[in-house]
């Protein structure tokens, strides 16, 4: 039972932890993601 | 590659004279790291203070401060050199080389990025702030074979704490300016870094201080600022120094290290005014710390006596010198306001002031709240060194057995930069130390975290963030920078000449003079002497550009012409191009619109948009009154 919770407990804080890092990252890479992805598009309609 | 040869002896020789000192008070070393960064950084300030005091005596000569050094490095070797061999040879073999793969990733990842920045570094000096102040001052030192009073020489920051100048003239004294940025650079970014690993292992193992280091390191804050001759690097090593030894004193409470602490705080205060903050911090904290601890108040007060005379006798050269020319040792704070602040910023950035919150997003991020883009005249800390600096708090017990510690990092990172928000252009490389002490916290928060996600998945997070802040932050990946590292790749591989570098690159910069106006200039009568009437750096022409910041608040037309004659100045330099971004310097378009429209000045030479014009000792008409007209015209417009 205990190692059970354990393992939630790391599943969870692990998401949490992904999330807030792609957070922080989203904002501080804003621009070159903003870009990236509008050249995906691009790319996409030229197909 | 001379310059990197003798940039490994300087370290050596530094490490054996700071070493030889730092031993004389039987200072204990931990590790290496810590004896390396300590003597390397003591060897420098050292170095640095001697050299200040043979600059004032107007002994600046290359032939001389090299015999100095070599005649001492040689007593050094044969007194130390094979014990201190013998030490490093048995440090090295003690080293454990074994680490996990996701750290050795990071490692590689860093180690590159080092290799970089020392390629990056070997090319030649074009940050404009250090052409037009840092580097222009060292070598207007150098040619002058003295530490002289720049008054119209350069710009007010010839009366600011000259530690990391002095270290640029004993680049070009030693070699060349490519060795300035080497030293102030390269090495000093190397060594706070260094600092940051050996702050960090005082309270946590290898693996989480190498995390912190290289968090520290790859800020996008530093990358630029490696790549100058600028003093913030400098300011960092020192202060990260004085916070090692803090930190040591905080654990050991053998007062030694904090007399030996307040050195290098002397060394730091003699870079930058902004490590004043540091030593008010920390007599604070001195002073609270000794008497939660019940010390006698006598005590107490001989203690920050102590500490507070060693820090200004080391760092009191600069300020003295300041204080004999300016009249104020701080210049220009006390005798002229903040003008840097009202100059740069205006009064109506005032709601920056309040908004201390929003400060820290902008600095941090590079954005304003939320993602609108912020341009602060520096690059931002970047979100890595706080990604996982909440997990200081999951725990009471990592915060038990450090609290003093955290709560006087985080402590100081909020009231210098509270302090930066204040009094200061809003630049993160103003609280530079701050943020290294924050990312040694790193460290701990990564012992805390392991705890609760799996060690792997933080390092890919890890690894994938520092590969993207490397290459797109730090590096630049970006179509305008690409064609720039190509240049430089070719200039490293000889392919092409430093000339043609600097052509392609320094040369078409608005506030750098153009290179068919430099070629015009090397060929000039030897006594030309030039005035810019705007901030254009002129570094590398082989005649002084002579700039003073703010002259048009204190003279009129007639005035200007008495002082240029009083100097020996026979030319002015104007460019068009600047022009428009100079008001936020104060200067009046009118004023230099009577300059040039004044029947003395006549119109010699332009290049582009760049021209220069000759000081008639009696006032000429000439055709060339045509074109200053056309000026006139364009400045209207």
């Amino acid at each position: 039972m205990q190692k059970l919770s354990d393992k939630s407990i790391k599943i969870i804080s692990s998401i949490l932890f992904i999330l807030w890092a792609a957070f922080c990252y989203y904002i501080f890479f804003y621009e070159y993601i903003h870009y990236a992805f509008s050249l995906l598009i691009k790319i996409i309609r030229g197909i | 590659m001379i310059e990197l040869i003798i940039l490994l002896l300087l370290i050596i020789y530094t490490y054996l004279l700071g070493k030889k000192i730092l031993n004389f008070f039987k200072v204990n070393f931990s590790r290496l790291s810590e004896s390396v960064i300590l003597s390397v950084s003591m060897g420098f300030g050292l170095l640095v203070t001697f050299l200040f005091f043979l600059g004032i005596a107007g002994l600046f000569y290359s032939w001389l401060i090299r015999t100095i050094i070599v005649v001492s490095f040689i007593i050094l070797l044969y007194l130390d050199g094979r014990k201190e061999f013998e030490i490093l040879k048995n440090s090295f073999k003690d080293i454990n080389w074994k680490l996990p793969f996701g750290y050795w990733v990071l490692l590689i990842i860093c180690g590159l990025y080092i290799l970089f920045n020392l390629i990056n570094c070997l090319t030649p000096v074009s940050n404009v702030d250090s052409l037009f102040v840092y580097l222009n001052h060292a070598r207007l030192f150098v040619e002058n074979h003295s530490i002289y009073n720049i008054d119209w020489g350069g710009i007010a920051a010839s009366y600011r704490p000259l530690n990391a100048i002095i270290l640029n003239s004993l680049g070009i004294l030693l070699y060349s300016d490519i060795l300035s940025q080497l030293i102030t650079g390269w090495l000093m970014g190397f060594l706070s870094a260094l600092a940051v690993y050996s702050i960090s292992r005082n309270f946590a193992n290898r693996r989480m201080s190498l995390i912190a280091a290289i968090v520290f390191y790859c800020i996008p804050t530093l990358s630029w600022l490696i790549f100058s001759t600028k003093i913030d690097m400098t300011y960092a090593a020192f202060e990260l120094c004085f916070w090692l030894l803090f930190v040591k004193w905080l654990y050991s409470k053998d007062k030694k290290y904090l007399f030996i602490s307040a050195v290098y705080l002397g060394f730091a205060i003699g870079t930058k005014y902004q490590a004043l903050y540091a030593l008010l911090f920390n007599s604070l904290v001195v002073l609270i710390i000794m008497v939660f601890e019940r010390i006698k108040f006598k005590d107490v007060i001989i203690i920050l006596l102590i500490f507070f005379s060693f820090t200004i006798l080391v760092c009191a050269p600069s300020y003295i010198r300041s204080l004999i020319l300016t009249g104020d040792p701080v210049y220009p704070f006390l005798s002229k306001g903040n003008y840097i602040k009202e100059s740069i910023l205006h009064s109506n950035n005032s709601s920056n002031h309040i908004n201390y919150f929003h400060f820290q997003y902008q600095l941090i991020f590079g954005k304003s709240f939320p993602l609108k883009p912020y341009s602060i005249g520096d690059r931002p800390i970047g979100f890595l060194v706080f990604i996982i600096l909440p997990a200081l708090f999951i725990s009471r017990s990592t915060i038990a057995s450090h609290k003093k510690t955290i709560l006087i990092f985080i402590g100081y990172y909020l009231f210098s930069s509270f302090m930066t928000n204040m009094t200061s252009e809003h630049f993160p490389r103003h609280f530079l130390p701050a943020i290294g002490l924050i990312s040694s916290l790193n460290s701990l928060s990564f012992r805390e975290i392991k705890k609760y996600i799996p060690e792997s998945l933080i390092l890919i997070v890890f690894n994938i963030c520092l590969i993207t802040m490397v290459l797109f932050a730090d590096i630049g990946l970006g179509p305008r920078i690409r064609p720039r590292h190509l240049l430089k790749l070719k200039l490293i591989t000889g392919e092409i000449k430093k000339e043609t570098y600097l052509e392609e690159t320094v040369f078409k910069e608005p506030r750098l003079l153009s290179g068919g106006m430099i070629k015009y200039i090397n060929k000039m009568q030897p006594d030309t002497k030039i005035f810019a009437l705007q901030e254009i750096s002129g570094y590398y022409a082989q005649k002084p550009i002579i700039i003073k910041r703010g002259f048009v608040d204190t003279l009129n037309c007639e005035i200007f012409f008495n002082k240029c004659s009083e100097y020996g100045i026979t030319h002015l330099l104007f460019s068009k191009n600047p022009l428009f971004e100079d008001d936020y310097l104060g200067v009046h378009y009118q004023f230099i619109k009577d300059i040039i429209s004044d029947p003395r000045c006549s119109l010699e030479y332009n290049y582009g948009d760049q021209y220069l014009f000759r000081i008639e000792k009696s006032p000429v008409t000439s055709k060339n009154n045509e074109d200053n007209f056309n000026i006139k015209q364009y400045m209207e417009y």
